[in-house]
């Protein structure tokens, strides 16, 4: 296929956290709310002049000082970004907001916070703890529209005059729901054989949508999809289609990595990936927009950290529906090395889904960096996609 | 701080290193002079009748040989003689009383368990009055249901067993890691996932009800057990949530419905109803327990400890989780035991010939090697004041039965599971882990923190850098001591030791009170 | 009378000096360790367990 012709932009906005856009965005006297987690809910942080960007730590290399603070067994991804704050990465924030959606990711913001790592010019800064709720029902929803007043909305707007009223949250949610619709357009030419679009090329366009300010990408993502839609796809079988399932993941080097191997991945259900990132939110007259927007983050949470029975089953599930609708050959449950919850998740999840819904499953975890391990994880894919041709043959035969 | 010497000589062994052979257990039990020596023997004869009573009960033999963890009850008095190592007066009856009460309810426990067992005494009349309770829940949601009978089968399975054994995890969380749980999650937790995996719990009662009260590990491996109890078993489950920054005024709302679903749950399927008649009376316990807990812990922070150790930590344990004012039996040892504390204090009693530091134990402590804290005091003369685990809840419930009360005491419930042993420290934000430490040490006069570092304990590892740094700035000698909680095969126990020997020696240079026990052969031992 | 109190005495205290025997060698734990454990874990590792995730 020919290069998308804004794919080298995209792939240029993730090389480091303080991006093209952000840079502008700031120009533009915008206050910038850095936060953590797919649970805390997005559009909260795109009122009126605040926009919100998702912190994430490229290229990462050495995570001395944050493994001093923070002990070898954290996960990378906390490390990776106390590593990038001491480095002074993300001085561009007026504030971090993080839930304590895991103990790493609070440990992190903690450290971050104790050790004043993050250096900004803005004396308004400051930093927000929040808690998300663990289950998905009418409880957890009244939690999270406390706390989302609590800690994100009444601090914004005290500190730096953010309009936080109904008609804001509801003109936010219909900005992300363009994003979303653009990168769910996108994400369905994944599902055709020869599909217009690359996994690799999707997970860059995706990511680009956390982590920089939405409305000044928005335009370069209208294009790209009608650039896809007049696309010619390679005519080229792939050798197996693949889903990955996982954690926090804002690495599109691991997607590029199993397609190398000859794999297409046809569909994200990761941190950072669109599925449930990027799913609309529907409102609608009768409830205020706050409300109906915690109600969607924690009914649509894909999380292990959600405990309730209905939604550890629901979470296999889900994972099975993407892989059928996407037409999937077989499953790559990854799970950032050391992370507590995906550590349970990817075994049961791996089960569930070789043994009760028949699909492959490979089960790794890998470092946050995928370059600084690439070999190790590149054996391990190629051995998974010849094991599926393999049955695949065996089935021809039988 | 100025050394403080023991002015009673000790009677009987003097040194203890001659106790201790390669073998599993010890060459011989220790000497403490003719009165104390016979009040340890009716002790033991006193653990025997227990052990005894609980081997003639129903299923019993059929549980021995059908669970793995049930051999690990043979080596009870192995236990007992861990905790009561050098230990003489009141502060050996005071051990032997708290702990003895630890090793009855543990007793009834596993009576309760092989009874009700589908496999081992199978009565179902029993079991349907049963319900499992997570091994880390606050069974405060129980304290108003006095027919039903709240069973954490984790704790003789996993969590007694290990204190008892230090193998006794090892086979499960082999059998975890086959199926795919990394290495490096805490192996409390994936030891349970192992023993679910396994199939070795008893299967039993009418419904369970689990919590995501200690840290990421315990509510994922939660999921894990609750698939195979629900889908192959039967048994229906409810996960009840108790919010992290349980300090926050914003989400005490939250954990008081979680609590009022759980009570729903339970009526739902076991057909009870909650007596508010019997909550209050448990109120009132709890109530008594705090009081008690905060004198002993006043006690504490004089030159003459009385009251401390593990078996403070797991009498507070058993006395809080387990127990939450359920059993009417708990003042009368509380009472027991605070007579001691108080005649120990007049008496001036102390644990070992000479105090040189006096020392709060902070983190997870291991398993495995739970006599630690008495052997720092015999080898260097470093007393432990208190642990994490015991500093736990600080404020009375309401306690008379008033329709106002009635509401509060959802809060109250709430308030009690948020503030679990553990993770009231471990979660709710640094303040509550690294900022209250420095409180405590200021109050209770230590000079010297013991650090667990639990080294797949993310809570912990995670303030890491601060613990370090803030204690430096405080003056403050911090011992880093790392574990693995219950997995022997990654510290060994003269590792751990060998850790606290090298920062005496090198930072403190200081040589040991009884250098007989600086290495012990005890890696072998049970 | 005085006879079944002198035996009763001397059951009591033979009683006692074994038991303290047994107690202060810790000839228990050497039995368990020894003869009951080996037989247990041996039946353990024996039998088939039904693993299931």
């Amino acid at each position: 296929m020919r290069d998308l012709k804004y794919l080298q932009y995209f792939e240029d906005l993730l090389q480091m956290a303080n991006n093209e856009l952000v840079i502008k965005a700031k120009g533009q006297g915008r206050v910038c709310a850095a936060y953590l987690c797919e649970n805390t809910p997005e559009p909260l942080f795109n009122l009126g002049n605040c926009f919100g960007v998702r912190l994430f730590a490229p290229n990462t290399g050495s995570m001395d000082i944050a493994t001093y603070y923070m002990g070898s067994f954290l996960c990378e991804t906390t490390r990776a970004l106390l590593e990038r704050a001491v480095e002074g990465g993300f001085n561009f924030a007026d504030c971090v907001i993080a839930p304590d959606g895991c103990t790493m990711i609070n440990r992190c913001v903690e450290n971050m916070e104790l050790l004043k790592a993050i250096e900004s010019e803005n004396p308004s800064f400051f930093y927000e703890h929040m808690e998300i709720p663990f289950k998905a029902d009418e409880n957890g929803v009244e939690l999270l529209v406390l706390q989302c007043k609590n800690h994100i909305l009444n601090p914004l707007h005290e500190k730096y005059g953010i309009d936080i009223s109904d008609e804001a949250i509801r003109k936010a949610v219909e900005k992300h729901n363009r994003v979303c619709d653009i990168i769910n357009q996108i994400g369905a030419y994944r599902k055709e054989r020869k599909p217009k679009i690359t996994g690799y090329e999707f997970a860059v366009i995706v990511l680009a949508t956390y982590v920089c300010p939405k409305d000044l990408l928005v335009e370069k993502l209208e294009e790209t999809l009608k650039e896809i839609e007049n696309r010619t796809p390679d005519d080229k079988e792939y050798r197996a289609r693949l889903v990955v399932v996982g954690s926090e993941m804002d690495d599109p080097e691991f997607i590029r990595l199993i397609e190398e191997c000859g794999a297409f991945v046809c569909a994200d259900r990761y941190c950072f990936g669109s599925m449930p990132g990027r799913s609309r939110i529907e409102l609608n007259d009768s409830e205020d927009a706050l409300t109906q927007v915690c109600r969607h983050y924690t009914y649509s949470c894909q999380c292990p950290r959600q405990m309730n029975m209905e939604k550890v089953y629901g979470r296999k599930e889900y994972v099975g529906k993407i892989a059928e609708e996407f037409k999937a050959d077989g499953i790559i449950y990854n799970q950032i090395k050391f992370c507590d919850p995906w550590a349970y998740e990817r075994l049961m999840g791996s089960t569930a889904l070789r043994e009760e819904y028949g699909y492959p499953v490979l089960s790794v975890d890998r470092p946050y960096n995928i370059r600084s391990s690439s070999g190790q994880m590149r054996t391990r894919v190629q051995a998974f996609i010849e094991s599926i041709e393999i049955k695949k043959i065996q089935g021809d035969r039988n | 701080m100025e050394v403080q010497k023991n002015s009673k000589k000790r009677a009987g062994d003097r040194t203890l290193g001659c106790l201790y052979n390669t073998g599993k257990v010890r060459r011989r039990r220790e000497w403490r002079g003719i009165k104390d020596t016979m009040y340890d023997f009716y002790r033991w004869l006193n653990l025997w009748k227990i052990m005894i009573g609980v081997s003639l009960s129903k299923g019993f033999i059929k549980g021995l040989f059908r669970y793995r963890w049930m051999a690990n009850y043979l080596a009870v008095p192995h236990m007992i003689d861990k905790f009561t190592i050098g230990q003489r007066d009141e502060t050996l009856r005071i051990t032997h009383i708290s702990i003895g009460y630890v090793v009855k309810d543990v007793a009834l426990t596993i009576k309760r368990c092989l009874r009700g067992d589908i496999r081992s005494g199978n009565d179902k009349k029993f079991s349907d009055r049963c319900v499992l309770v997570d091994e880390n829940a606050m069974t405060s949601f129980m304290m108003g249901f006095p027919e039903l009978v709240a069973l954490q089968r984790e704790v003789p399975t996993m969590f007694s067993a290990n204190l008892i054994n230090q193998n006794s995890a090892v086979h499960y969380i082999d059998v975890a890691q086959m199926f795919g749980i990394p290495g490096d999650v805490c192996p409390m937790p994936e030891t349970e996932a192992g023993i679910s995996i396994d199939d070795d719990f008893v299967v039993m009662g009418k419904c369970a009800v689990q919590v995501n009260t200690t840290c990421d590990g315990s509510m994922m491996g939660n999921g894990l057990i609750a698939k195979r109890l629900e889908k192959e078993y039967g048994i229906p489950t409810f996960q009840m949530a108790s919010p992290l920054r349980h300090r926050n005024e914003d989400v005490q709302k939250y954990a008081a419905e979680e609590i009022k679903s759980a009570i729903a749950f339970i009526e739902e399927h076991t057909g009870a109803k909650w007596n508010w008649e019997a909550y209050f009376s448990a109120a009132k316990r709890v109530n008594q327990t705090t009081r008690n807990r905060l004198e002993w812990l006043d006690i504490n922070s004089t030159p003459y400890p009385q009251f401390v150790g593990a078996v403070f930590s797991l009498y507070n344990d058993t006395n809080y989780m387990g127990n939450c004012g359920r059993s009417e039996e708990f003042p009368f040892i509380d009472e027991k035991i605070m007579k001691l504390v108080r005649k120990g204090y007049e008496n001036k009693t102390m644990m070992a010939s000479e105090y040189r530091h006096r020392c709060i134990v902070w983190g997870v402590q291991p398993q495995y090697v739970i006599d630690m804290l008495y052997w720092m005091m015999q080898c260097w003369g470093v007393v432990p004041l208190t642990d994490m685990l015991s500093m736990v809840i600080e404020k009375e419930i309401v306690e008379e039965d008033t329709p106002q009360n009635r509401e509060q005491a959802y809060y109250d419930m709430a308030y009690l599971s948020e503030n679990m042993i553990m993770r009231n420290h471990t979660h709710g934000g640094y303040e509550v882990l690294v900022d209250e430490l420095w409180k405590y040490c200021e109050k209770m006069n230590a000079d010297m923190v013991m650090m667990w570092e639990h080294m797949s304990c993310k809570a912990l590892t995670g303030m890491h850098g601060q613990f370090e740094e803030q204690a430096r700035e405080r003056g403050i000698n911090l011992v880093w001591v790392s574990h693995d909680l219950c997995d022997p095969r990654v510290y060994s126990r003269q590792a751990i030791r060998d850790q606290f020997n090298q920062y005496m020696r090198t930072v403190m240079r200081e040589e040991p009170l009884d250098p007989t026990i600086e290495v012990i052969t005890d890696d072998n031992a049970w | 009378m005085i006879k079944i109190g002198l035996i009763v005495i001397s059951v009591i205290a033979v009683l006692f000096v074994l038991l303290f025997i047994v107690y202060f060698f810790n000839l228990d734990m050497k039995f368990i360790v020894n003869v009951v454990a080996p037989v247990l874990e041996k039946h353990y590792d024996k039998r088939d367990s039904n693993q299931f995730v």
